[in-house]
């Protein structure tokens, strides 16, 4: 088994290294800085990533086996954590080599343990119920953290997507190329005044409509809640700079993230990669190296571009921010009664990876574990209950508290034993100090998803 | 049978998912909005034009949009917060702006039956420009019947209140933004 050594990666990703040019924008004065500032950025991969391409690699004896498809074609490396844990890696997570001092990979995340659609996953990756429900971006942004809630709970500085990463109330699209127009016809407009007569009058209806429990109560007291809101962000929106237009698009991104955390705009961001993995199609599955390569680079660009831009004279975006890559499932290793060397892949809720570091983060680490790692390995009891057809690896029990994978294999599965989304997002929220009675539950009628204290600084 | 079975739990989890977003109404968005307005008040086959008062052409979005992913389609940007309420507020005071400029500078094509009740608004403070059929025939011409009685009478006292003496086409402008911004206008029942 080839081993990547430190230099090996640092030479690989230069290779992408230098194409950026770091944004620099001018530097805006928040209006009320805070002392200790923290915001969030996730980067979503959408549509289901494998992450056997990217951390939680296997072997080529395993595709050799026809066990598990691998259109890279090549043997993965050693990457081992700070904490002494090691996963397997591809050659296509060498742009992220430089950053490895400051995220930690987790891997066998557990998504929704009931359901395999893609809505009802990332439903399950921010709202903790298949169905949908309040986001946890917004709990970031609660007056209860102990923090002035920022205009908006997140801004979505991509393209419009197919998945329904925003459709959480203060949770907005906002993209650079349109932001021109936005600030500019802003400033010529006349914003929501609460001041004159009709804007008295129109808060005077809604404040008659919030009344009571029904759907347009509710809809009345978020309309009521924007209006307050609206004067402040039309401040901000007016002195919000667009990105130059000479910057790539990572680099629009990130200043314009950059402008929104430090105009207090915005709490949060999420940037959804344009590349998309669901890959039930062989043909699709096949053109995997190239989309990861694609999305790590941009990951690597958002991180570099995050470093090298100042929050304020002492810290970069990145010391502010806590960073979180996520899809809403993995994938499983083949497609049934398909040839190993032209096959698609399905979805896997069993075992996702998910990059986090930044603000708050210990980095460097390597966390949980996928089974299943070689031809030889056997599936446990508990594997075979959820998987009997052995399509997918899935999760490894898990000491929460050491955060080390247990040798043991379950006879039987119990979520409880595995590293899931609830954990992942409870540490989260622990960071942002949002209430414990926010946070979320490993599952109906079961205790709250343990926070990874030995993911904390 | 099983594509029975299959069907019927499509159907459970299509209308489980709807559950979570039931509790709070949702902008009807950009399409419906306009779509209510031009049968309202356009004339027939000429639908109105409400772009000229966005902010930019791919706010849209941000209003309240339809989008399909493979069998599940979601409806996004409908739960009202800062940026889309105050993007709903700038379009709708341009809006209002309009058809109170249609007193002296038209830039808008309405139906006859709205032109007749704006023609008889244009004479205000006069008398009969505060006639309560006139001012009936202005809220149902714009609100239609989203809303209650009651919220015409809080509606019409406060113009007749605050606007007695005013222009008429600041009072049209204030009598359009009032029950445009109104949610039983905005919202999804």
């Amino acid at each position: 088994m080839q081993s990547f050594s430190r230099r090996d990666f640092i030479r690989l990703g230069g290779i992408g290294a230098g194409t950026l040019l770091l944004p620099q924008p001018g530097v805006a004065q928040a209006p009320e800085p805070e002392q200790a500032p923290h915001f969030f950025l996730l980067i979503v991969l959408d549509g289901g990533a494998d992450p056997s391409y990217m951390f939680d690699a296997r072997p080529l004896s395993m595709t050799r086996a026809g066990k598990i498809q691998n259109y890279l074609g090549e043997e993965p490396g050693v990457w081992t954590g700070r904490n002494g844990q090691t996963t397997l890696a591809t050659r296509l997570v060498a742009p992220l080599m430089p950053f490895r001092d400051r995220f930690s990979v987790l891997n066998g995340v557990y998504m929704t343990p009931g359901f395999d659609g893609h809505l009802q996953n990332m439903n399950f990756l921010f709202s903790g119920s298949p169905f949908g429900g309040d986001s946890f971006i917004p709990h970031l942004n609660l007056a209860e953290t102990g923090r002035h809630p920022d205009s908006l709970d997140a801004v979505l500085p991509t393209a419009p997507v197919n998945v329904n990463v925003n459709n959480h109330s203060g949770v907005v699209p906002l993209q650079p190329d349109s932001l021109e127009q936005l600030a500019d016809r802003l400033k010529r407009a006349e914003p929501p005044r609460a001041d004159d007569k009709i804007g008295h009058f129109i808060r005077s209806r809604l404040t008659a409509s919030a009344q009571g429990e029904g759907r347009l109560a509710a809809g009345a007291r978020l309309m009521l809640s924007g209006l307050d809101q609206a004067p402040r962000l039309y401040g901000k929106l007016a002195q919000l700079k667009a990105p130059g237009a000479h910057l790539s698009p990572e680099e629009q991104t990130v200043a314009l993230i950059a402008e929104c955390f430090r105009l207090s705009l915005s709490r949060s961001a999420i940037y959804v990669l344009r590349e998309q993995f669901d890959v039930h199609d062989a043909e699709q599955a096949k053109e995997q190296p190239d989309r990861f390569a694609d999305a790590v680079s941009t990951i690597a660009a958002l991180f570099r571009g995050l470093l090298a831009t100042p929050f304020d004279a002492k810290r970069s975006m990145f010391d502010v921010t806590t960073v979180m890559v996520a899809s809403e499932f993995g994938r499983t290793m083949r497609a049934p009664d398909m040839a190993i060397d032209n096959t698609g892949t399905n979805h896997n809720q069993f075992a996702n990876s998910v990059l986090i570091g930044g603000k708050g983060i210990r980095s460097g680490l390597v966390i949980g574990a996928s089974d299943l790692p070689n031809e030889a390995a056997a599936a446990s009891k508990a594997h075979l209950a959820m998987d009997p057809v052995l399509e997918k690896v899935m999760g490894r029990p898990i000491d929460l508290r050491t955060l080390s994978v247990r040798p043991d294999q379950p006879a039987a599965f119990d979520i409880q034993d595995y590293l899931t989304i609830g954990s992942v997002v409870n540490t989260l929220y622990s960071m942002f100090a949002v209430p414990k009675s926010r946070h979320r539950t490993i599952g109906r009628n079961l205790p709250e998803a343990p926070v990874l204290n030995g993911l904390l600084v | 049978m099983s594509w029975l079975v299959a069907a019927a739990l499509m159907l459970v989890f299509c209308l489980a998912a709807g559950r979570s977003e039931a509790q709070t109404s949702q902008f009807k968005g950009w399409t419906a909005i306009s779509r209510e307005l031009s049968i309202r008040v356009a004339p027939a086959g000429k639908p109105l034009d409400l772009s000229d008062f966005l902010p930019s052409e791919d706010m849209v979005e941000l209003l309240g949009t339809w989008s399909a992913f493979g069998s599940e389609h979601s409806f996004r940007n409908g739960l009202p917060n800062a940026l889309n309420l105050m993007i709903w507020h700038v379009t709708l005071s341009g809006f209002a702006k309009a058809v109170g400029d249609t007193c002296h500078t038209p830039r808008i094509e309405f139906h006859p039956r709205f032109i007749s009740t704006l023609q008889k608004l244009c004479t205000w403070p006069s008398a009969g420009a505060k006639d309560e059929r006139v001012l009936l025939d202005f809220w149902m011409g714009v609100m239609g019947h989203n809303a209650s009685r009651q919220e015409f009478e809080a509606w019409r006292d406060f113009i007749l209140r605050e606007y007695k003496n005013n222009r008429a086409e600041e009072t049209i402008a204030a009598m359009t933004l009032g029950i445009t911004m109104n949610p039983h206008f905005l919202l999804h029942r």
